[in-house]
């Protein structure tokens, strides 16, 4: 699918004492939902954080909105106004009460739509109308309700892109359908302008609203691509046990018990596989991506 | 002005607010209208020394760790406005304290020169002047030096020794100095406006210089 990339990001190196990120050339199609996937410590938060703008050194260049470099991000005070960030840490800063986040937004936000983020929040059921619930610390909040006020802060922004870093971890189910059809409904409000990009664990449940995913294994992109396009390019098989040494060597990944075994395999090898008693089915993501995390991860494999 | 206050205001709760500019002034106005006869004309000294231990103690309350390298400046940190709007937090910060200063001084000197007549000669309102620099540096030194530390033990901790430290040379300068005949007006006068300065020059830089070191990592 031809698309225009919101971020692109091209040579980027950013080395720690004991992990270093990497990646060569990655694009994030405007106008879609891309879903940041990867193990605990694979790199999506640097990575997330690098493009907001929050970590400044590293090598290699990021493009914004297919045209500004990242010196235009820091001194043009539109592009960094066009981003809207929510991330795990303090956003907020713990001893501010509601009244003063929004008091803070409305200053540090041009286009910050106060009654749009007092109606998203009421929405959310995290209500502002009474003094008491104006003076409530952001400290006294649970994880679920602050990722709820940054998710209101950067919704009631003009924004283009949204980046999340793990919005739906803290988020009760119900709630993680509702940030699904809030993320569509911001996407589907612009005519293919705007962008969100996240970072995820829970896979399953924001399948629906994930259009393109990039996976993120040991500080480097090992897959990428629209879901469609990934699952057409994977094929997910279960097959008996005493058909696993003959299918092994053409799967991408496999987990087997003494019964059988279930794995992915890419579907152009598919044909090696012919003449086996196999089941096969379209991946879920959480397939794909749990499949394409093994075959790549480190765990379990120190000393091997 | 409005938005350098409205930014302030994003630290400093109402609460805060109430506390330290409208209940803190009225008590020691009232401890020295009243009560105040510790070293007679002299008494500025003793409400100056019990505003800098509780200025500097409530500012735990808005700025609180802001000079630790640990400090997390969250969305201030996703916004090319975050530097413009500390900036002006910490502008309006030392703006108050100061007119909190001034005014507790003022209605301080009015009620001294009501109680004492004569004795509340030029020297003393020299003093009131030298009192209001020397107060307002010694809150802002010792803040610039809590401001490093999270935990509120800690953080009282090296507040408690600061503002004795402070208090008691300052205090001890100015009130020995005044009876016993060495003192030099013009020489405090200079000090306290040095000293106020420069602490707000430092105070101000090394907030920015944090800011700009959180998008920096190992530094």
């Amino acid at each position: 699918m031809n698309t225009t990339p919101v971020i692109t990001c091209k040579n980027i190196e950013k080395k720690y004492k004991n992990f270093t990120l990497n990646v060569e050339n990655l694009e994030f199609p405007k106008g879609f939902a891309t879903a940041l996937i990867g193990e605990n410590g694979a790199g999506k938060t640097t990575l997330l954080e690098m493009i907001a703008g929050l970590r400044l050194e590293h090598k290699g260049d990021i493009t914004y909105f297919n045209k500004y470099s990242e010196d235009d991000r820091e001194n043009n005070l539109d592009i960094k106004n066009k981003i809207g960030y929510t991330g795990t840490g303090n956003y907020f800063l713990p001893h501010w009460n509601l009244e003063q986040t929004r008091m803070a937004q409305e200053l540090l936000f041009d286009g910050f739509d106060v009654r749009k983020y007092d109606s998203i929040l009421e929405n959310l059921a995290l209500s502002m109308n009474g003094k008491k619930d104006r003076n409530k610390k952001v400290s006294e909040l649970s994880d679920g309700n602050r990722t709820k006020l940054m998710l209101a802060g950067v919704l009631s922004r003009d924004t283009e892109l949204l980046l999340m870093d793990e919005p739906a971890s803290p988020l009760d189910p119900l709630m993680r359908d509702k940030l699904c059809n809030m993320i569509q409904d911001y996407i589907a409000s612009s005519d293919g302008q705007r962008s969100v990009i996240f970072s995820t664990h829970n896979i399953s449940d924001m399948e629906n609203v994930t259009d393109y995913a990039v996976i993120v294994e040991n500080g480097s992109v090992v897959e990428q691509g629209f879901v469609e396009e990934l699952k057409e390019k994977y094929t997910y098989v279960k097959g008996d046990i005493e058909d696993l040494k003959a299918a092994e060597g053409y799967l991408y990944d496999v987990t087997s018990s003494k019964y059988g075994f279930e794995g992915l395999c890419l579907s152009e090898n598919m044909d090696k596989l012919a003449g086996l008693n196999l089941m096969c089915e379209t991946p879920t993501l959480m397939q794909l991506s749990v499949g394409i995390m093994r075959a790549n991860t480190r765990l379990g494999k120190a000393g091997k | 002005m409005k938005n350098s206050w409205k930014a302030y205001r994003t630290f400093a709760s109402r609460g805060y607010c109430i506390f330290c500019y409208l209940v803190i002034p009225a008590c020691l106005i009232l401890w020295h209208g009243t009560k105040g006869t510790l070293f007679g004309v002299q008494d500025i000294n003793v409400v100056s020394n019990s505003l800098v231990l509780l200025l500097a103690a409530a500012d735990y309350m808005t700025l609180n760790g802001v000079n630790s390298s640990k400090y997390g400046f969250g969305i201030l940190r996703c916004t090319s406005k975050g530097q413009e709007h500390l900036e002006r937090a910490l502008y309006m910060d030392f703006f108050i304290r100061f007119v909190v200063i001034a005014v507790i001084d003022f209605i301080c000197g009015i009620i001294s020169y009501q109680k004492y007549g004569a004795d509340f000669n030029k020297d003393m309102m020299m003093m009131h002047v030298i009192v209001l620099f020397v107060t307002f540096a010694c809150i802002n030194i010792t803040v610039f030096i809590s401001r490093f530390f999270t935990t509120m033990v800690n953080f009282m901790f090296v507040t408690y020794l600061v503002v004795s430290l402070l208090v008691v040379g300052t205090s001890v300068g100015l009130i020995y100095g005044f009876s016993f005949g060495h003192y030099n007006p013009v020489l405090w006068l200079l000090g306290g406006i040095v000293l106020s300065v420069i602490s707000v020059y430092a105070t101000k830089r090394y907030v920015l210089y944090n800011y700009r070191r959180s998008f920096l990592e190992g530094k």
